[in-house]
């Protein structure tokens, strides 16, 4: 290809400098913003699927369980509380102590593991060492033993 | 080798929409500003084309060269333009036209030097017009205005090589004796 004669260069110069003007400041913002809303169309839903679909809706879970789950457990936790602080049967009516000694030998556990308190302790009762007769005092089952004592003490 | 930006938009990458208006924007309104000689449009072209492109951009994903995808865009939107313009101007009276042009007349002054230019270049062929604004203001190379075009790259250089003598018939004795 041929070079471009050195007056045409001249003519080249000119046009050079004369430039049209470009495009103005705002031109940007209109069109990078034109062109994102046009964008979406096809990249967002896939975002999206990402975000709604299988994270969100997983941790709403995961959170929804673990609350009711909680609630679960308080509402379990109250309940036995107040019919343990009321004189309801306790557990130790309900279950002799003969039968969890029993079950607990079936194991091959020896009376002082913990569980086996209750027993323990509802045979220390009172009631237990008045051989069953007048008010059985509630036993401290099921509640714990600084809610129990606690009570006590500020009796 | 297709162009790594050509890769991004085909993506859909809203940044490489960023770039591709950073790197294109300015040689592309000054070149439709050359080629279509109406300043006030020109804004509009180039952003219905970056728009348009971001619409369809499953298409750079075949794209080698950038340059030569982007200007053949402009040059379609230029030319579906220029015809809408002539349709619009057809659809005036010829006596409304003539009473514009005597008003035009009337109040015309000297021609400034960027006026005396940009006479001089509507008054190129429109192929002559189109070469200028590539090389000049789109900074194309000929085998890319060929591209572009649908020409040779030789058949481009002729157009440009053209136009600069034409345009230096017109203008260049005018400058020199001022």
């Amino acid at each position: 290809m041929k070079s471009i004669p050195r007056e045409l260069m001249a003519v080249e110069r000119l046009l050079e400098q004369q430039a049209p003007d470009g495009p103005s400041v705002a031109l940007r913002s209109r069109t990078l913003d034109a062109m994102l809303n046009v964008l979406p169309i096809d990249s967002l839903p896939e975002q999206q699927s990402l975000s709604t679909d299988s994270c969100m809706p997983a941790a709403l879970d995961a959170a929804s369980a673990l609350s009711l789950l909680g609630m679960a457990l308080s509402l379990a936790w109250v309940g036995v509380g107040w019919l343990s602080f009321h004189g309801h049967p306790s557990p130790a009516s309900i279950r002799p102590p003969a039968t969890l000694q029993a079950q607990a030998r079936a194991f091959g556990m020896e009376p002082g593991y913990p569980f086996l308190a209750l027993d323990v302790a509802a045979s220390d009762t009172p009631a237990a060492r008045s051989d069953g007769k007048g008010p059985a005092p509630c036993p401290p089952i099921l509640a714990p033993y600084w809610f129990h004592h606690g009570l006590q003490g500020n009796n | 080798m297709a162009d790594p930006l050509a890769q991004s938009l085909a993506a859909g990458t809203p940044s490489a929409f960023a770039e591709l208006y950073d790197r294109f924007a300015a040689r592309l309104v000054k070149t439709a500003r050359r080629m279509d000689c109406h300043p006030a449009a020109t804004e509009d072209i180039v952003h219905d084309l970056f728009v348009a492109m971001a619409r369809s951009r499953a298409n750079f994903e075949n794209v080698d060269n950038l340059d030569a995808y982007v200007f053949t865009a402009l040059r379609h939107a230029v030319a579906r333009h220029q015809q809408r313009r002539r349709l619009e101007h057809a659809a005036r009276s010829r006596a409304a036209e003539n009473a514009i042009q005597r008003d035009d007349r009337a109040t015309d002054s000297p021609p400034s030097a960027n006026e005396s230019l940009a006479h001089a270049l509507a008054s190129l062929p429109p192929e002559q017009r189109e070469a200028v604004g590539l090389k000049i203001d789109g900074g194309l190379t000929f085998a890319e205005i060929g591209a572009v075009t649908g020409i040779s790259p030789n058949t481009a250089a002729s157009r440009y090589r053209y136009a600069l003598e034409k345009l230096r018939i017109l203008l260049i004795d005018s400058f020199v004796n001022e």
